[in-house]
């Protein structure tokens, strides 16, 4: 399938653009192997780097030799890797994370990593982290719509807040009685409830913008 | 493959824990130059999925008090049910060893004490009874059948202690004429002679601390030789001359004699030569008073089954 894509791709190029935005998890993937970290931004270079390199791939692939993937591999590793050589014999004063220091800065990421600790602390003394709400998270999208709309709605109610800063835990028949939720449901993301609670309570603004795409569509669905 | 774009919340030791811009958090592995708030992209192939045992939770509260509770219970079922040391009986032949018994004289373990004790255990099999005083019966005939008691090394020696201090002197004299007595009834295809001596739990412990039998370390404490022993001493520190004394004795009773035997024959010589000892009966003799007891074990003879006496002066020795 991925062959005849590419042959397509070679000769027609609307069929080409879909075909590269199919690949984008496979340039990142290999950008990412090859610089051995993640791409930060898709302004990264090596992104940008990746993505040409794929797009060169298409015109000088031959579908006689390989597959598709192994080829187009070997061309953005190597064009990556040319890249980097480059970079090293520029001989920039700067190092790589004073750079990477200076752009974070430049675009307000302090902040950001202000609102994480804080929001950190927050969430230790409840008695979990960030890496116990990747358990008990709401998979479905849908479901974490309206365990984010929950949490929103409780922010709003200051007896609640009042409970939960003070009991450190959600007041369940409370949040049934006002919110007409559902008991299993609170009592399955209470952690993911609570946190978004605390985000929307301690105006986390940065966080809050991060997760608008679900609160906006949310906010579409009400109106 | 699926490409995410996320936020970068916790970084941990192995991986990462990213925010979606949907509100979903996820574990993904851990990379170079990774930065909290930083945005990254990453695939499908990067995250981990149930990735690992977390470290805490052995350290959980719930869990330690769970294994703490297991420990102590484990250590008081094994009180309950392990046997108690109760006394120690040592046995030197050369092979020479240590028997531990609990109160109701069950054998609880035997330590050997030399690599001659060792290869005598390894060919023996303890009875189901674990009975003591089968196992100190077993352990002299399968000496004699290995070979270690011979009619030149005769001596068995016997020294019994009780582990408790609080135990007094007498209840180690008591315990040792229980194993005399068990002895004294079973029957033996050969002679031997039985040396025992009842010690203070004190003894024990110095015996142990020497690294030697609680036998040996009472026949040094004590400059004991055992019968046997104390003639082939004399025999090879004596001097021609001393000895060429000692040859007007009558040479007929020296051959035949065995050696150690030659003491007790001449009190029977002059106390009670018309009545001599039919086979299997014990004569005791206290070389030191209160310390050591000198038994001779005689063979059973096959035809003697009734012990009567009918066979008087019977024995390998004669």
């Amino acid at each position: 399938m991925d062959s005849i894509s590419a042959k397509e791709a070679k000769i027609d190029p609307v069929s080409r653009e879909v075909f590269i935005k199919e690949h984008i998890p496979f340039v990142i993937y290999t950008v990412s192997s090859v610089t051995g970290r993640y791409i930060s931004t898709e302004n990264d270079m090596e992104y940008s780097i990746g993505l040409e390199a794929l797009n060169n791939a298409i015109d000088a692939y031959d579908e006689s030799t390989s597959k598709f993937e192994t080829f187009a591999t070997t061309v953005i590793k190597n064009r990556v890797i040319d890249f980097l050589r480059k970079e090293n014999r520029k001989g920039y004063l700067l190092s790589e994370s004073d750079v990477m220091d200076a752009t974070m800065d430049e675009s307000g990421s302090v902040d950001m990593r202000m609102e994480i600790a804080e929001f950190t602390e927050h969430l230790k003394k409840f008695g979990f982290t960030f890496d116990d709400l990747v358990d008990v998270s709401p998979k479905h999208v849908d479901s974490r719509k309206r365990a984010i709309r929950l949490g929103m709605k409780i922010s709003g109610n200051e007896n609640c807040m009042t409970y939960i800063y003070k009991e450190l835990k959600l007041p369940v028949s409370n949040i049934i009685k006002l919110f007409k939720e559902s008991r299993r449901f609170v009592y399955l993301h209470n952690k993911y409830i609570l946190s978004i609670a605390v985000i929307f309570d301690k105006d986390y603004s940065i966080i809050k913008e991060w997760i608008g795409d679900v609160i906006r569509g949310d906010e579409y669905e009400s109106q | 493959m699926r490409a995410n774009k996320g936020k970068i919340m916790e970084i941990l030791d192995s991986h990462a824990v990213v925010m979606t811009s949907d509100g979903h958090f996820n574990r993904i592995k851990r990379k170079e130059s990774m930065r909290i708030g930083a945005d990254v992209l990453y695939t499908s192939n990067d995250l981990m999925e149930k990735p690992y045992l977390k470290k805490s939770w052995f350290f959980n509260f719930k869990t330690q008090v769970a294994v703490a509770m297991f420990v102590v219970l484990a250590l008081v079922i094994s009180q309950i049910t392990m046997p108690v040391a109760y006394a120690v009986v040592s046995l030197d032949i050369n092979p020479s060893l240590e028997i531990t018994v609990d109160e109701s004289r069950k054998v609880v373990s035997i330590n050997p004490i030399n690599t001659e004790a060792d290869e005598l255990l390894e060919a023996y099999v303890i009875n189901e009874n674990k009975d003591l005083h089968a196992v100190i019966n077993d352990l002299i005939k399968l000496s004699n059948a290995m070979g270690y008691l011979t009619s030149e090394n005769h001596n068995v020696i016997l020294a019994t202690a009780m582990i408790d201090s609080k135990n007094s002197k007498s209840d180690s004299i008591e315990f040792m004429s229980e194993i005399l007595s068990a002895i004294e009834e079973t029957e033996y295809t050969f002679d031997f002679t039985l040396v025992s001596t009842a010690r203070e739990a004190g003894d024990l412990k110095s015996a142990k601390s020497e690294g030697l039998s609680l036998g040996r370390y009472a026949m040094d404490k004590e400059n004991f030789m055992p019968p046997g022993q104390m003639k082939k001493l004399e025999e090879t520190e004596e001097t021609e001359a001393v000895e060429q004394e000692t040859e007007p004795q009558n040479e007929e009773e020296k051959t035949t004699l065995p050696p150690g035997q030659e003491k007790k024959v001449e009190e029977n010589k002059n106390t009670d030569n018309e009545k001599p000892l039919p086979p299997g009966q014990v004569i005791k003799e206290q070389n030191k008073p209160s310390k050591f007891v000198i038994t001779e074990k005689k063979a059973t003879q096959p035809n003697d089954n009734n012990g009567n006496g009918k066979n008087k002066g019977g024995g390998k020795g004669n």
